[in-house]
């Protein structure tokens, strides 16, 4: 049975002992157990981490998880690599300094946990900081089913059933007024990647970086025009230091977990989580009307 | 690529037009060149004997060529029987054979102009006809020939298929001309920007290159033209290599980086295939 845990810690010790005693339990119990923390709070457990080496995984979740989309994919491979169950997982995926946007794919992501891994023998706790804005953590309570709140477990009253965030149905904000702009169908995948190029490297994106940034971008626009009734649109900008592209059509995606559990049948779902590799924030969202995803790398 | 001039020996052109009149302005205009440089001529098409000359009327000299054995004229059913009838592996070498006689008979080599419409009249007979094309990619990197296939983009299938197998293209409808799979005196060539739009040229040209693959050495491709892959046509590349004799694998020689990546990324487990930045 899945348990998908909140921890509402306010201090660096509180945070020690709860997640150091999650861990230790799950060693003692012989379950492999996979820690996907900001490095700086990886650094914090390290004596827990000494004494139960190597039987924990680490991961720095600034890396992992910088596009959420990348974390159930990460979950799952540490699932099939690790096929003794009962397993566990902690998962810090919002921390100060997240944009508002990287925050809502976290709440996406909190909330398909408890569909991904429906019936998967896993324990999934997630510490969420109290000093996160009041927002965060009402979201975090919704998203999970229980919370630890100074050390005592209680089911979570706000919990929300249908692992949906209500996040996944807001729109993106439309590009701006400066966007470069092109509609698309098959024989036009080229100008999309001319685009795309064009606009990032203006925005001083190169090399490898530009590569697959272009790689990302035509293989979405590739889904619209394999899936979707043309046209299909592209929008390219950037903002600071963040390229950003955005791609519509009129087409539905109909399961909101798409390119996050195991490749699709034939090989053929290898498209959407090499995007998620290859960018830094990767959102979508989908109603009757269409579907709009919008992928952000950032640039220099 | 507008007008057919300009080809030399080594050279395997894709043609394609809408209908004799431009076929005919194409290959005359292309066995004009080769008259006036000293080669033997061999010029088919699906049409009588008498028709054939009257195709060749604007070629200047087309009488007294006839007349040396410069010029050759055969109807296609004669070269090639019906469709899907003829063996690919005769074919060739009869051109290889072709090739070496004309330069026995003091000619600079052997050029060849030929409509072959009627052989690719449904995506399955284009397809397999295909696999002769890339056979004929490798006896003229290696003869000195060269031939110019005239296609009717009205009626031949396949044609984005037919284009990718041949080093040269005047297809103006496909978005990069330049993309394919073929082979070049040094070896089988992947080049161009590769992406939804040629992966089933690419997974056809790849079978037949693992069909005719030799199950004692890997299958060397200079990939160093590649100017943009995508994840279907990278799975194409995967599906050829898991497709070859084991132990045997598919090697991108000289490969841009973003495929060895997505690679990686895509199917960090895949055999058959390697990629080399050299």
């Amino acid at each position: 049975m899945t348990a998908h845990l909140a921890l509402l810690y306010a201090t660096d010790a509180e945070y020690v002992e709860a997640v150091g005693a999650f861990v230790r339990e799950g060693v003692e119990r012989g379950e492999p157990v996979l820690l996907a923390l900001p490095g700086e709070r990886l650094a914090l457990l390290r004596s827990v981490l000494d004494a139960t080496a190597p039987a924990v995984a680490t991961a720095d979740m600034r890396d992992l998880g910088r596009n959420p989309r990348r974390i159930i994919p990460a979950i799952r491979s540490f699932l099939d690599a690790h096929p003794r169950r009962p397993a566990r997982f902690v998962g810090e995926p919002i921390w100060d300094g997240r944009t508002a946007a990287e925050i809502h794919e976290a709440e996406i992501h909190e909330a398909l946990l408890n569909r991904a891994f429906a019936g998967a023998e896993v324990t999934i706790l997630c510490p969420y900081s109290t000093g996160l804005a009041d927002g965060v953590l009402a979201e975090a309570a919704a998203n999970h089913p229980g919370l630890i709140d100074a050390s005592r477990a209680r089911p979570s009253r706000e919990y929300r059933e249908g692992g949906l965030s209500p996040r996944y149905h807001e729109p993106l904000a439309r590009p701006p007024a400066g966007a470069a702009v092109i509609d698309f169908g098959l024989p036009m995948l080229g100008d999309v990647r001319r685009l795309t190029a064009r606009v990032a490297g203006e925005a001083g994106l190169r090399d490898d970086r530009l590569d697959d940034y272009v790689l990302a971008v035509n293989e979405v626009a590739t889904n619209s025009v394999r899936h979707a009734t043309p046209p299909a649109s592209l929008a390219v900008w950037h903002a600071g230091d963040l390229i950003v592209s955005q791609i519509s059509d009129g087409g539905r995606l109909a399961d909101p977990l798409v390119g996050r559990l195991a490749n699709g049948e034939g090989g053929r779902g290898r498209g959407l989580p090499l995007v998620d590799r290859l960018c830094d924030l990767v959102e979508i969202r989908s109603t009757d009307e269409g579907t709009t995803v919008q992928l952000t790398v950032r640039g220099g | 690529m507008g007008t057919a001039s300009g080809f030399g020996l080594g050279d395997h052109i894709c043609w394609t037009h809408r209908g004799r009149r431009e076929w005919v302005a194409a290959a005359v205009a292309y066995l004009h060149e080769g008259a006036d440089a000293g080669e033997r001529l061999l010029y088919v098409a699906d049409r009588p004997p008498q028709a054939l000359l009257d195709d060749l009327a604007g070629l200047p000299g087309r009488d007294a060529m006839l007349a040396s054995g410069q010029l050759l004229v055969l109807p296609l059913d004669r070269v090639y029987g019906g469709s899907g009838e003829f063996d690919a592996g005769v074919r060739v070498r009869e051109y290889e054979k072709m090739a070496r006689d004309a330069v026995a008979d003091g000619y600079r080599g052997f050029r060849l102009a030929a409509e072959a419409t009627s052989l690719v009249l449904d995506d399955a007979d284009a397809r397999a006809f295909a696999a002769y094309e890339l056979a004929v990619d490798r006896v003229i990197a290696a003869s000195p020939m060269s031939a110019m296939c005239g296609y009717d983009i009205r009626r031949a299938h396949e044609v984005e298929t037919l284009g990718f197998v041949h080093p040269l293209c005047n297809h103006a409808a496909a978005p990069d001309p330049g993309a394919g799979f073929y082979a070049d005196a040094g070896g089988w060539v992947l080049t161009g920007e590769l992406d939804l739009i040629n992966a089933g040229s690419l997974a056809v040209a790849l079978q037949h290159a693992v069909a005719e693959a030799d199950p004692d050495a890997d299958v060397q491709v200079d990939a160093s033209g590649l100017r943009f892959i995508d994840v279907a046509c990278a799975r194409a590349l995967v599906e050829a290599g898991a497709a070859l004799a084991p132990g045997r694998s598919l090697v991108l020689r000289r490969s841009p980086g973003v495929l060895e990546r997505l690679l990686r990324l895509g199917w960090p487990d895949a055999a058959g295939l390697a990629v080399r930045a050299r």
